[in-house]
């Protein structure tokens, strides 16, 4: 239906709430419209018609409405006022009604066709230099809601009806956006699947281009090349061999069976041609993209490590680190090796596993740096581990989100010169993207430490960068000795012994204790013992405990022990709860975790937390995260989900007492899964399914050996 | 642009008239008769200026048309008593000045306004370029695709 805003009631990052009347409604009824950001494409203001399509409920305020789709029209008659009066900055009501006094109903018209100085002298005929600034905003405001607003129909036109695509196409194209991608249809192949993207285009070449066999044409070979070198980047590659590739564009291509090989050859040699695909001395094939972020990183990496060492002298070092120690406890040979190594190099990687003392090292390596006369910038990709790093070293670091924003904002003291030592914590989890973002704010001369552990798993984005450099042992300190999880646990030794493909030694399970045990029983059955491990083991109190699962789907995967521990939840506790999105509910006292970077709220991406009370009437609920109570109402429930079973790259970063693992037959499970998971408990970790599995998955590679780069170190 | 005759006229006309000035202060002062000459009615005699400077019968306009010249002539003639050369033309002539002086800076600041609109128009359209330039540079920097 078609409806007028009136009122904008509630406006948030994650939506709208506005009332709006009813159009072509004899009673001129009003709406209550309570929309997604997701769900709707541009802002909403008074005065503006927008369609909205969804399910109608009653509440308390009236007639209420959550569209699935919230489309902004494009203004006619005299509701063009409203239009300019609230979308064009400095025209107001008085200026808008002289314009439409001059134009009536030709008004949008004269807005595409009129001369500007024309429009000008309407707007404001005593100020005429302003009003031709005035005007022109005019023209371009209309334009841009002209051409939205047929983008919207035209993609509709075509059966496509995502938002985030048109958002897209907008920022990317602007006005030109239906003209351009009419002329080259597949250039969607960069943004949406190949399916919809070549439906879509076949029907455009057959039916503007009129040809007569699209499916040989080269803008959609290279499209299948485009589409091809995506899917290479969505399973964190940046090249992949001409085999694989072959076989990629042999699904995408392949329908008549007569063309076959003419085809796949001619696809990838236009794609060289044209410089969609780069091949590398390897004989590799690249993105072209990636590429280029590769080559820009290595050689801001390559320039950083060939400064001139930095000297200093070394019994005023000896002096500062003696200063600089707690309780008269000094670094012992490998983190002081580490320590000078980081303070020489321009370029240098800190690797040890859990336990082995990485923070303490680096608290020494940036306070000896401030006392050189130095200054230090540390993040950390998850919110989690920043505030760890703050904890442990006593001076600031934040996510990499929210430095970045810093280092962008003019305003901010955060900046990076050539006295800057930057130190990026939990590095195995950089991806490229993030890697560029960081170094192309570097000074010549700013130093480079990467702080983690490249036995855990490989970055969630494509590329690989923390993995690569650590092989080089010119730059990389190792650390081996384990401090902080005590030997009687045994965990450190059982993950020393994964990271190293061997079979460890188990603890024989007796409830709850310490170290590392493995309850074999089939794969059918893990969700039942898991159950009973949770009850050994006191149930899900604070951050006591964790399941660490591979999948989401399955009898173990994170959906059904989501659904499973909730239920019994439920029953144990009698106690109400509110509907979350995508078939989640949420209860008091259920552990739940945060979706995304909000940092307004100070929440990331996995920030673990507990539900503290829930509001059945408004839908809503308080939760608990790292002590603070923070409010979610209803449309914010979006970014929250149960958290008894969780992902292992969620729990990176995060630590609790006890974690339960379940183990069945899954690609996923490989030596750094594995050891990611068992890392995240503090005193026991409980395995429960199929040893050889587990065996089997110890002999795989490690997940960052099989991602295939273009980015090489040395 | 055609020279303006008024400098050749103002030559001869200058000397000219000082001379006859000096002719009219020479008389005894209640006895003082104009030198300039004059019509019946009292006006000043623009043709007989015009024959006397040796300038052609076509050029008497000059002194309906030219402020400058008038004003000269015309200030013996207020001290002589004589009606002054033509006066409506004149205003007119002033008024015909200040038009086309205001249709030149109308015309100016319609070429500048001109200028303006076209120079707001551009700037919009940069402005809309750069940030869709922006938008797919941040496309590469994040999915590592190119938009082609």
């Amino acid at each position: 239906m078609e409806v007028c805003v009136t009122k904008i009631i509630s406006k948030k990052s994650f939506g709208y709430i506005f009332r709006a009347k009813i159009i072509d409604d004899a009673l001129s009824s009003t709406i209550i419209v309570k929309v997604n950001s997701k769900n709707m494409l541009g802002t909403p203001s008074v005065g503006e018609i927008w369609d909205v399509n969804g399910s109608e409920s009653d509440s308390k305020y009236g007639r209420q409405i959550e569209p699935h789709s919230c489309v902004r029209k494009l203004p006619t008659g005299h509701l063009i006022r409203n239009f300019l009066t609230y979308r064009c900055p400095g025209i107001g009501p008085a200026r808008a009604e002289r314009l439409w006094n001059k134009y009536d109903t030709n008004l949008p018209a004269a807005l595409t066709h009129e001369n500007l100085q024309n429009l000008a002298h309407i707007i404001e005929p005593t100020r005429p230099i302003l009003a031709i600034r005035l005007a022109s905003y005019v023209v371009f405001a209309w334009q841009e809601a002209k051409s939205e607003s047929e983008l919207v129909s035209w993609f509709q036109s075509y059966g496509i009806d995502d938002f985030s695509l048109v958002k897209i196409c907008k920022q990317l194209f602007a006005e030109k956006a239906i003209e351009t991608i009419s002329t080259y249809p597949y250039i969607l192949s960069s943004m949406i699947s190949w399916e919809k993207c070549d439906s879509f285009g076949l029907k455009i070449l057959s039916e503007v281009h009129k040809l007569s066999n699209p499916y040989i044409d080269s803008a959609r070979l290279l499209g299948a090349v485009n589409s091809s070198l995506r899917d290479v980047l969505a399973s964190g590659n940046t090249s992949i061999e001409f085999a694989d590739l072959l076989k990629k564009l042999t699904k995408k291509l392949i329908k008549e069976k007569n063309y076959q090989q003419k085809l796949l050859v001619t696809a990838i040699d236009l794609a060289l041609e044209n410089h969609a695909i780069v091949q590398n001395s390897d004989n590799r094939f690249l993105p072209p993209g990636s590429n280029y972020l590769e080559n820009y990183v290595k050689n801001i990496l390559v320039s950083i490590y060939n400064q001139e060492m930095f000297q200093f002298d070394h019994s005023k070092l000896e002096q500062i680190i003696s200063e600089l120690s707690v309780n008269n406890k000094l670094p012992d040979n490998q983190q002081r090796a580490a320590i000078i190594k980081s303070i020489k190099h321009g370029l240098s990687c800190l690797v040890g596993g859990a336990g082995t003392g990485k923070t303490t090292t680096l608290r020494y390596i940036v306070h000896l740096w401030k006392r050189l006369g130095g200054n230090v910038l540390m993040c950390a990709l998850a919110g989690k581990a920043a505030l760890r790093l703050s904890q442990s070293t006593g001076l600031i670091a934040k996510t990499l989100a929210m430095t970045l924003r810093d280092l962008a904002n003019e305003n901010s003291d955060v900046a990076i010169n050539d006295d800057t030592l930057v130190v990026i914590d939990e590095s195995s989890m950089l991806d490229l993207a993030t890697v560029y973002q960081i170094v192309k704010r570097f000074a010549p001369r700013t130093k480079l430490l990467l702080c983690g552990d490249s036995a855990q798993l490989p970055p969630i984005g494509f590329g690989l960068i923390f993995h690569r450099l650590v092989n080089d042992k010119s730059i990389t300190s190792t650390l081996t000795n384990v401090y902080r999880q005590s030997e009687a646990t045994g965990i450190p030794a059982v993950a020393s012994k994964i990271r190293n493909r061997i079979i460890p030694d188990f603890f024989e399970y007796s409830g709850i204790g310490q170290g590392v045990s493995f309850i074999e029983t089939s794969t059918e059955n893990i969700h039942n013992i898991i159950e009973e491990v949770v009850t050994d083991l006191g149930g899900f109190n604070g951050d006591e405990l964790l399941v660490v699962t591979a999948t989401n789907k399955g009898d173990s995967g994170i959906e059904n022990l989501n659904k499973k521990f909730h239920m019994i939840h439920q029953v144990g506790n009698d106690c109400a709860e509110v509907k979350g999105f995508l078939g989640q509910y949420f209860s008091e006292n259920e552990p739940v975790i945060h979706l995304r970077n909000d940092y307004n709220r100070a929440l990331f991406n996995g920030s673990l937390g507990r539900v503290l009370e829930v509001n059945i009437k408004e839908n809503s609920l308080l939760a608990i995260f790292d002590e603070e109570i923070i409010a979610f109402e209803r449309e914010q429930l979006i970014d929250l989900a149960l958290a008894y079973a969780i992902t292992c790259h969620k729990c990176q970063g995060s630590q609790v007492r006890r974690v339960i693992i379940p183990i069945f037959k899954t690609r996923i499970l490989d030596p750094s899964w594995i050891y990611t998971a068992i890392t995240r408990a503090s005193e026991q970790v409980v395995l429960v399914g199929d040893i050889k599995e587990f065996c089997a998955a110890l002999q795989r590679p490690f997940a960052a050996e099989n991602r295939s780069v273009g980015f090489e170190w040395p | 642009m055609s020279k303006s005759i008024v400098p050749e006229i103002l030559a001869k006309l200058e000397p000219y008239l000082e001379e006859l000035d000096i002719k009219y202060e020479a008389q005894p002062k209640d006895k003082r008769f104009p030198t300039l000459p004059f019509t019946v009615d009292g006006k000043v005699n623009v043709r007989q200026i015009t024959h006397a400077l040796g300038l052609r019968e076509s050029q008497e306009q000059h002194f309906y048309k030219k402020p400058e010249l008038a004003a000269v002539v015309n200030s013996i003639a207020r001290v002589q008593g004589l009606k002054q050369i033509g006066s409506r033309m004149l205003e007119e002539s002033a008024d015909n000045v200040v038009i086309s002086k205001i249709a030149k800076i109308s015309a100016e600041k319609n070429d500048f306004a001109r200028t303006l609109a076209a120079k707001e128009a551009e700037i919009e359209s940069l402005r809309a370029e750069i940030k869709a330039l922006k938008a797919k540079i941040e496309f590469i920097e994040t999915t590592g695709l190119l938009i082609r």
